[in-house]
């Protein structure tokens, strides 16, 4: 929870049409083959990734914006974070 | 992590962008000015054209373009020309495209492929490259192209694009001097792992200029059916659009039947912006008016026009089968009221041979 | 403040695939059959556009 996630910068984020899409700039032919779209609840989490914040802050900050039961919202974000980190989107340093 | 096949993107954010006239599409050409002369070209000028040069939207022009672009929601950027790689700022305009986190498309002849620009599509690769390929033959692509030396230059970019692992389709425009080698273009394109595509519907010019006469190389409307023919998927997907779209009257007063200017644009080398590479007399110039007043004003009252005349066209059934529409009246004839028989002749020839019966007249 | 209320936050992947592209700029869903014509991205360029 104290880990503090940082956008790749490698990826340009773009609101394309009411989507969020990531788009990977930079890389081999397989990094880049893909780009990425968030629903509304994964662009805010994008959105408070900023390289300062930690995955406790950020929890915080959705929570206080978005109603939900028990520590499913913890859950989320934190196995959203796990994803992106995979898919080289952020970093978690 | 969920997948989300490609189709299926493309068709949402098309529909969400049509919905709210959002530019997500758009073409832009950074030059009209081309190292090849090719006979049948709606644009091209001479490569030493310094008029046409000077009257080109500068390196920050085209970044401040890309900017404003990228802020209204555009996605899908198709660079082309002319050929785009001429201008010196080329790999420029691309790396600044590429940091606003466009999908890139790239049109050119090839010819100008050379080690720094792999090395740049290598490490900012495009969404797609499109080489078009004008014969199979050395001697047949330079009576279309018109520069010697151009036939090897364009298998030497196609051989340093593939060597890269840069993603690459080829396409020919089919004309009188070139419609015997298709096949073997086909042929060429499948070896080198490449999709190839053809058109035969040829545009006169968009401009006054007699640099080309394109309308001279058009194959004749059975011959482009005969075409079709050749290729039997090209036949499949005709039956098939025939069986969706077959007999279907325009049916509304919209003067442009089309979509473009509603989710695409084009905008020329001099910055004139308008619904798409056609609506050349209707654009409006970003220099004097700005890109968001074009976007929101200038092009709907372009696009959104209606027909206050009559066609024969109006009672054709064959209204899905045929090319016809106001931009190509306007470049066909210069007169938005005459309808351009030579897609008329091969709507009603694909009809036939299609097995598409609906009354023609 | 009303909170808003909390939906499973995604990340979709999409591949690029540039051969699913389509023309859609165009009469496309009336006119845009397989052999060319209108807006199909060809060379001369009738309607010089790209497949997104």
């Amino acid at each position: 929870m104290d880990t503090v996630p940082k956008r790749s910068d490698n990826v340009v984020f773009r609101k394309v049409a009411g989507e969020y899409i990531l788009v990977p700039l930079a890389g081999s032919i397989a990094d880049v083959e893909s780009i990425f779209n968030l629903n509304e609840t994964g662009a805010a989490i994008w959105d408070k990734v900023d390289g300062r914040k930690s995955i406790r802050d950020i929890v915080a900050e959705i929570r206080a914006e978005y109603e939900a039961e028990g520590d499913q919202l913890e859950r989320d974000v934190i196995s959203l974070l796990d994803e992106m980190a995979d898919a080289k989107l952020i970093l978690l340093q | 992590m969920k997948v989300l096949s490609y189709a299926d993107f493309s068709a949402k954010v098309h529909a969400a962008s049509s919905k709210r006239r959002i530019p997500v599409s758009v073409g832009l050409d950074l030059t009209y000015r081309c190292n090849n002369r090719c006979v049948h070209c709606y644009c091209s000028l001479p490569q030493n054209d310094k008029t046409a040069a000077d009257s080109e939207l500068s390196t920050v022009e085209a970044g401040n373009l890309l900017d404003e672009l990228a802020s209204m929601g555009s996605l899908w950027l198709l660079i082309t020309g002319g050929e785009p790689l001429l201008r010196e700022d080329f790999g420029e305009i691309y790396l600044h495209a590429k940091e606003k986190g466009f999908l890139i498309t790239l049109f050119t002849n090839g010819t100008l492929v050379d080690e720094k620009l792999t090395g740049l599509l290598s490490k900012y690769p495009p969404f797609a490259v499109e080489i078009s390929l004008y014969g199979a033959t050395k001697e047949t692509y330079e009576k279309v192209t018109r520069v010697r030396g151009s036939y090897e230059r364009c298998l030497a970019g196609i051989r340093r694009l593939r060597e890269s692992g840069i993603r690459l389709n080829l396409k020919t425009m089919a004309l009188t001097i070139n419609a015997h080698e298709i096949t073997d273009m086909d042929r060429m394109a499948r070896e080198w792992g490449c999709r190839f595509r053809f058109d035969a519907a040829i545009q006169r010019r968009i401009d006054q200029n007699m640099f080309s006469e394109p309308e001279r190389y058009r194959i004749s409307p059975a011959g482009v059916v005969k075409l079709d023919r050749m290729f039997p998927e090209r036949m499949e997907g005709w039956r098939e659009f025939c069986d969706r779209f077959g007999d279907r009257q325009r049916g509304d007063d919209d003067l442009y039947i089309c979509g473009a200017g509603q989710g695409s644009m084009h905008i020329n080398p001099y910055g004139r912006a308008m619904g798409c590479i056609m609506m050349i007399r209707d654009g409006f110039s970003i220099r004097e008016h700005g890109l968001s007043w074009i976007w929101e004003e200038g092009i709907p009252g372009v696009v959104l026009q209606k027909k206050n005349f009559h066609l024969a066209c109006d009672e054709c059934r064959l209204g899905s089968l045929c090319d016809e529409c106001a931009s190509w009246r306007i470049v066909e004839h210069g007169d938005i009221k005459k309808e351009v028989a030579y897609l008329c002749e091969i709507a009603k020839i694909r009809s036939r041979d299609f097995g598409f019966t609906g009354s023609v007249e | 403040m009303t909170k808003k209320k909390w939906i499973r936050p995604e990340c979709t992947r999409i591949k690029l695939v540039p051969e699913e592209a389509v023309l859609t700029g165009c009469k496309t869903h009336l006119s845009a059959g397989p052999g060319g014509g209108i807006c199909m991205g060809y060379g001369n360029g009738a309607c010089h556009q790209a497949k997104s």
